[in-house]
């Protein structure tokens, strides 16, 4: 979709040409189109290249979604712990499945497509190979941390292999696993299959996160970036406090319009939520929770206080010795 | 910014012409009781402001005119009341019989899930009485609605008439405030008050700056 | 152009929004005067919408109510965008340098839209749905107004002030659909109690001066 900004519906001409306006006894008096006068409704969609390069998820149905969210939660709970609670465990379940997206990501080579390009991404220079269902074959893969080695195109092109995948997917990855090392290279059948994988353009698995600095640096990286299209304010250890960390986010999108400052902040429990999926799935155990520190001409400036578990702290300690801290 | 009031409920009163649409007003805001009768011109508006459950609730009376020649303003009056009260006077058969016309005009112009009650006005004249109140009873029940017989001279009823509708109202409104019971709950749960910095400590050193990055 | 008070009224003439600007006759008045005002400007637009000739409303097709975009009306004059540097307009949001970039209709075709006294002028704005955004002006359209060339010409400033004000309350519509009607916390027709949104506007009122 092209970015294609939501104006007034002033702007369109339908709406402008013949509405005749408000009348205070029936309301608004939107005319109907005249079916015969129209040209037949051309959509943008269908022009759209599906190799559109950034995404772009509209804000107002974004929010309002959230609001509903909000409303619905907001009724169904008797206290805020409740509310906060429940709204967390939401976001989690995003964390959780973020982890596995957003390491695949990460794992294409930089340079082949953008970052936060979608799946379905285009890239002209590269061949395709097998169907998405590889590509998802290979996060459960990459979770399970049997692909954390650099024999790169060879484990990537074996597990298409064991995908229980069919047709000319299938077909597709036994080209693929004979392939082997060059899997850049001949595909003469791939054309059959026009959905393009990651997977070709994969040569190695990013290595999973094993730090707490670097985790914490890939959630104010990388899945801020996914999530916000920005890189987190500011991460922040805290001085009195080991196992505290923050991510500061000085204008949270997700949560800008709402109005009182204890309301906003508990909504933001749901990228609290986010966070502690995504950390409590890599093996990070933690709490996460929100709150608002105004800073400036920043008023929702709001932080994230991650509060890892001391066992996470006794293993990075016992694994990395002291450098780490 | 408006900050004194959370809600504001717009009533509307209908009802024939000199029926005491006005006085009965008057006496809930001011009460205060007038013998002079003065024709409403189109709209009068009159404010009260009570509260219900601890919040500020002001309740915006329209009170229209009941002449015939106001009629195509007072539809417009109509859209988005939350309550309508149709006052008829019981020593008048007229304006018993008109209530079904404005029973109609409601259906027409309002929502269908705006609060009806009837009221018939001038209870104190018991001598002159024309309308009984079994018979507008029966009719309210008919027509689901709740039914008084008031006094704008006596101010018998007048008050209910208007809380319990500000009241049902009021309970159609979504609940606005979960409780906080973080106090309770203890740290544990990581609830705390959000304005209370004695919990939590939020100071530390940046790691960005130092960053090797990543994007 | 200096805003004494801004008000909204919903469409059933109830005044949800109301905040003055400076110390004036209008600070005198208590917030049920002000509920009264807003009530009596629905009637009166209501009565306005009725005396429009018939004759008007049914060659309205040949009246332009084109208003012509003012730029940068109500924002701030330098672009210092503070925020993360990316000016463009967000999807779905009116958030952006400028709010619109385009000549819009006016939904207001039979109601009231501008009211002189000698004391102040009012603007309405009136959407789609009726909701109307009121602002009140200290600025008296005198009638000295003169040209380059000496001769009066009151209507045209008279046009300009108004196209200007509907520009501004379009922009207040602006911030109100996104701060107001994006609030979980709000109920509908209720007055609004958004603190960030009494911030934004009094923000573009001071904008203005």
């Amino acid at each position: 979709m092209s970015q294609q900004i939501i104006q007034p519906s002033t702007a369109d001409p339908s709406v402008r040409d013949r509405s005749t306006g408000y009348e205070y006894t029936v309301g608004p008096k939107p005319s109907l189109p005249d079916e015969h006068m129209r040209s037949p409704l051309t959509s943008r969609l269908y022009a759209a290249s599906l190799a559109a390069g950034k995404q772009q998820v509209s804000l107002a149905a974004m929010t309002f979604l959230f609001q509903e969210m909000i409303a619905y939660l907001h009724k169904n709970c008797t206290s805020v712990t409740e509310f906060e609670g429940r709204l967390s465990a939401y976001g989690e379940s995003i964390g959780t499945k973020l982890l596995e997206l957003l390491n695949l990501r990460s794992s294409v080579a930089p340079g082949s497509s953008s970052r936060t390009s979608t799946f379905l991404s285009s890239s002209s220079q590269t061949s395709t190979a097998a169907g998405s269902t590889t590509a998802g074959s290979a996060t459960a893969r990459s979770r399970s941390g049997t692909v954390t080695s650099s024999r790169s195109g060879v484990s990537a092109s074996t597990h298409t292999g064991t995908a229980p995948s069919t047709g000319p997917a299938s077909a597709a990855s036994h080209s693929n696993g004979s392939a082997t090392a060059d899997s850049h290279s001949h595909h003469t059948h791939a054309h059959i299959h026009q959905t393009e994988s990651l997977t070709s353009q994969i040569t190695r698995m990013r290595r999973r996160d094993l730090k707490i600095l670097d985790i914490l640096q890939f959630v104010h990286g990388t899945l801020w970036s996914y999530l916000f299209d920005h890189v987190s304010d500011d991460l922040v250890k805290s001085s009195e406090r080991n196992n505290e960390y923050m991510i500061i986010d000085n204008h949270p999108p997700l949560t800008q319009f709402i109005s009182g400052a204890n309301n906003r902040v508990s909504c933001d429990y749901f990228v609290c939520g986010i966070i502690r999926g995504f950390l409590t799935d890599a093996g990070f155990r933690c709490k996460v929770t929100a709150h608002t520190m105004p800073q400036g001409t920043f008023d929702n400036r709001t932080v994230y206080l991650i509060q890892f578990d001391n066992q996470v702290l006794e293993r990075e300690n016992i694994r990395f010795g002291q450098a780490s801290s | 910014m408006n900050s004194e009031y959370d809600y504001l409920f717009k009533l509307l009163l209908i009802g024939n012409s000199g029926v005491g649409k006005s006085c009965l007003l008057l006496r809930f805001s001011d009460d205060t009781y007038s013998n002079d009768y003065i024709s409403t011109i189109g709209v009068d508006f009159k404010i009260k402001t009570v509260e219900l459950d601890g919040k500020t609730v002001k309740l915006q009376i329209w009170d229209t005119a009941g002449q015939e020649r106001f009629r195509t303003i007072t539809s417009s009056y109509y859209r988005g009341s939350h309550g309508i009260i149709i006052v008829y006077d019981i020593t008048d058969q007229d304006s018993f019989s008109g209530v079904k016309m404005w029973l109609q005009e409601i259906d027409r112009y309002a929502t269908s899930t705006v609060l009806k009650l009837l009221v018939g006005n001038k209870c104190d004249l018991t001598d002159k009485r024309v309308v009984e109140f079994d018979v507008a009873k029966e009719f309210a029940e008919a027509n689901s609605m709740p039914f008084l017989e008031t006094s704008a001279l006596d101010s018998t009823n007048v008050e209910e008439a208007f809380l319990t509708m500000a009241r049902q109202i009021k309970e159609s409104m979504a609940k606005q405030k979960l409780a906080d019971d973080s106090a309770g709950a203890g740290g544990a749960n990581g609830a705390a008050n959000k304005n209370d910095k004695g919990s939590v400590n939020l100071n530390g050193q940046s790691l960005t700056g130092s960053s090797s990055g990543c994007c | 152009m200096a805003i004494e008070t801004i008000l909204i009224i919903n469409k059933s003439g109830g005044l949800i929004y109301h905040r003055n600007f400076s110390e004036s006759f209008a600070s005198k008045l208590n917030s049920n005067d002000f509920l009264i005002i807003a009530s009596t400007i629905h009637s009166v637009f209501a009565i306005a919408s009725q005396v429009t000739p018939k004759a008007l409303q049914l060659t309205q097709n040949k009246v332009d109510y084109t208003i012509p975009y003012i730029p940068m009306v109500g924002m701030e004059s330098s672009a210092n965008q503070n925020n993360r540097g990316n000016p463009e307009m967000k999807l779905g949001s009116y958030k952006g340098p400028d709010y619109f970039r385009e000549s819009f209709v006016s939904w207001n075709k039979s109601g009231l839209r501008q009211l002189s006294t000698d004391q102040f002028t009012m603007y309405i704005y009136q959407t789609m749905t009726g909701l109307k955004f009121v602002a009140l002006s200290s600025n008296v359209l005198s009638s000295h107004h003169t040209t380059a060339n000496g001769t009066v010409d009151k209507t045209k400033s008279a046009n300009l002030a108004s196209q200007v004000a509907d520009n501004f309350l379009r922009k207040i519509y602006c911030v109100y659909s996104d701060y107001v009607m994006k609030d979980p916390f709000y109920s509908m027709e209720m007055p609004i109690k958004s603190e960030t949104f009494d911030k934004k506007v009094k923000e573009m009122v001071n904008n203005l001066l």
